[in-house]
């Protein structure tokens, strides 16, 4: 697992490989470092994530409350579909905004 | 930082009408409110909070919503559907939706989306996935007049392409959508439906169940919602200790009591948290 | 066609990848794109499961992975030798712990129940086995 960070006028976070139940805590606390670092509005880019279990899950929530709580948003692009599928089962598109692509993401924050 | 306030109206056809009192009790305080957001019954005073009304002007507007004759031809229709009489399908209601879209005119007229002083969003169904529709633009007459399609009894409504009914079907309290929206403070006023000790007809047996089902996705999913919010979320929950027919209009004076009450009890918890900087 | 593989690996998290590999490179002929990836998340949901609680204040031990694949139907086998699991009196959850720092659970099993056809457990003196069921489709 891998987290590339591309700066811009909203930083986009890129997840590569995979979150279980290993790697889901080095995401928590790499977004959470990001968002606290000045950053409250943040991108994920999960085009590059293989695989996901319900540990990704509960990593990207403990980053969503963060990053509101911190007065921004944490908003999620591109999911492949089966981790999609799992986002949808647990009711995640409900409560975060999730977008096809990267710019439609980013372009959701000139609201 | 300022925080946030949005305010969520749930399902429960008369019984929204409590969100008036909280709209008394807010206004009284001189809090000011961030974003509307309301599903069936609730979407009506949803939007009028969100179109900046007072109070006054959303009671009279929608008291009359609520006379019986809004149902008129309920039992009739419903026997001969039953019989196989009449034909029925997903597309049909028990009742004609003429008096109610007339009243939803007379309350909203040509008003849409982009009338309101704040955003609005309003939770209808999508009537063959069951999936929630999030509207925040259209005219407020046709949307409205959507989530509160009560299934079976109104027919359901057509908008752009797909078929709507009744909000409460997918989501009775939409919290979700103030979460995803943006909000801070959250405050969200549900209603728990009547339930029976005794039942003497099918349609009684039916209308339990139908409650129970309800109360039970009501409860689960503002258990998720509460966990899943990074700030405050305020049930606001009013409590009726005598039974409420579903068009009993007489009661509205009551039902606003017991709104500006249960509201009463959260606003000194609710004034501090707004004077806390985020 | 048939095939089938064995792997024992210590109850790690370190060893998650490598049980996912393995019923990849199992099951490539049989499953693609998502009921493979169902069968994969199914897998690393329970072996999480039992190395962050099945060995609890004990040593360390194994998990044993075995991958069936049949004409129909893929098995996987999944076998610890540490406390058993009770379905039926599951571990009470630390209600001060918030959502996300709950320990894996009730939504890791929600995906296992979703993702497979059938989940048979029994657990004896020579071990706890969990057995799955993916249809080939």
């Amino acid at each position: 697992m891998e987290i590339t960070i591309t700066p811009g006028k909203i930083d986009v976070l890129a997840v590569s490989g995979t979150i279980d139940a290993l790697t889901a805590a080095e995401i928590t606390a790499s977004f959470n470092k990001h968002i606290h670092d000045g950053h409250p509005d943040v991108v994920a880019d999960f085009s590059n994530v293989e695989f996901m279990s319900s540990a990704g899950l509960r990593a990207i929530l403990a980053s969503v409350k963060e990053a509101r709580a911190a007065g921004g948003d944490f908003r999620l692009a591109c999911p492949q579909p089966a981790i999609d599928k799992l986002l949808k089962m647990a009711g995640f598109h409900n409560i975060v905004k999730i977008f096809p692509t990267v710019q439609d993401a980013l372009a959701s924050f000139g609201d | 930082m300022k925080k946030r306030l949005s305010i969520v109206i749930g399902s429960g056809s008369i019984l929204c009408a409590a969100s008036l009192g909280l709209m008394r009790a807010l206004k009284r305080e001189g809090i000011q409110v961030d974003m509307s957001v309301g599903c069936s019954g609730g979407s009506l005073y949803a939007a009028s909070i969100a179109l900046g009304w007072d109070t006054e002007t959303a009671q009279s507007l929608t008291v009359d919503l609520y006379k019986t004759d809004i149902v008129e031809g309920y039992t009739h229709n419903l026997r001969a559907a039953m019989a196989g009489e009449a034909r029925f399908t997903e597309a049909s209601g028990l009742v004609d939706d003429k008096v109610m879209l007339d009243r939803l005119a007379a309350a909203f007229g040509e008003k849409t989306f982009d009338d309101t002083i704040m955003p609005l969003y309003v939770v209808v169904t999508e009537l063959y996935s069951g999936e929630a529709v999030v509207f925040s633009s259209g005219k407020i007459v046709d949307v409205t007049r959507a989530s509160s399609a009560i299934p079976m009894v109104f027919p359901p409504v057509k908008i752009g392409d797909k078929l709507l009914v009744d909000g409460a079907v997918s989501n009775p309290l939409p919290i979700d959508v103030a979460i995803k929206e943006g909000s801070d403070v959250i405050l969200a006023m549900g209603f728990e439906l009547p339930t029976r000790k005794r039942m003497n007809s099918y349609a009684a047996v039916t209308s339990h169940f139908n409650n129970l089902y309800m109360n039970n996705i009501l409860k689960s999913s503002f258990a998720f919602y509460n966990a899943a919010h990074h700030a405050e979320l305020i049930p606001v929950l009013p409590a009726f200790d005598r039974p409420i027919g579903g068009f009993d209009h007489h009661q509205l004076p009551y039902i606003i009591e017991q709104g500006e009450r249960a509201a009463a009890e959260q606003i000194p918890y609710l004034k501090r948290l707004l004077a806390e900087s985020s | 066609m048939t095939q089938s593989s064995q792997i024992t690996l210590s109850a790690e998290l370190e060893s998650l990848p490598k049980f996912r590999e393995q019923v990849k490179s199992t099951c490539r002929d049989a499953l693609t794109g998502e009921a493979l990836y169902d069968l994969q998340l199914a897998v690393d949901e329970l072996c999480t499961n039992i190395i962050m609680h099945g060995y609890k204040d004990m040593d360390p031990g194994s998990v044993v992975l075995n991958v069936d694949v049949e004409k129909e139907r893929v098995v996987v086998e999944i076998t610890d030798f540490g406390h058993a699991f009770e379905p039926a009196e599951p571990p009470a959850p630390d209600p001060l712990a918030s959502v996300e720092e709950r320990e894996v659970g009730g939504l890791g099993l929600f995906f296992v129940h979703m993702s497979v056809d059938d989940i048979q457990y029994e657990s004896a003196a020579t071990g706890n086995v969990t057995r799955i069921i993916k249809r080939i489709r």
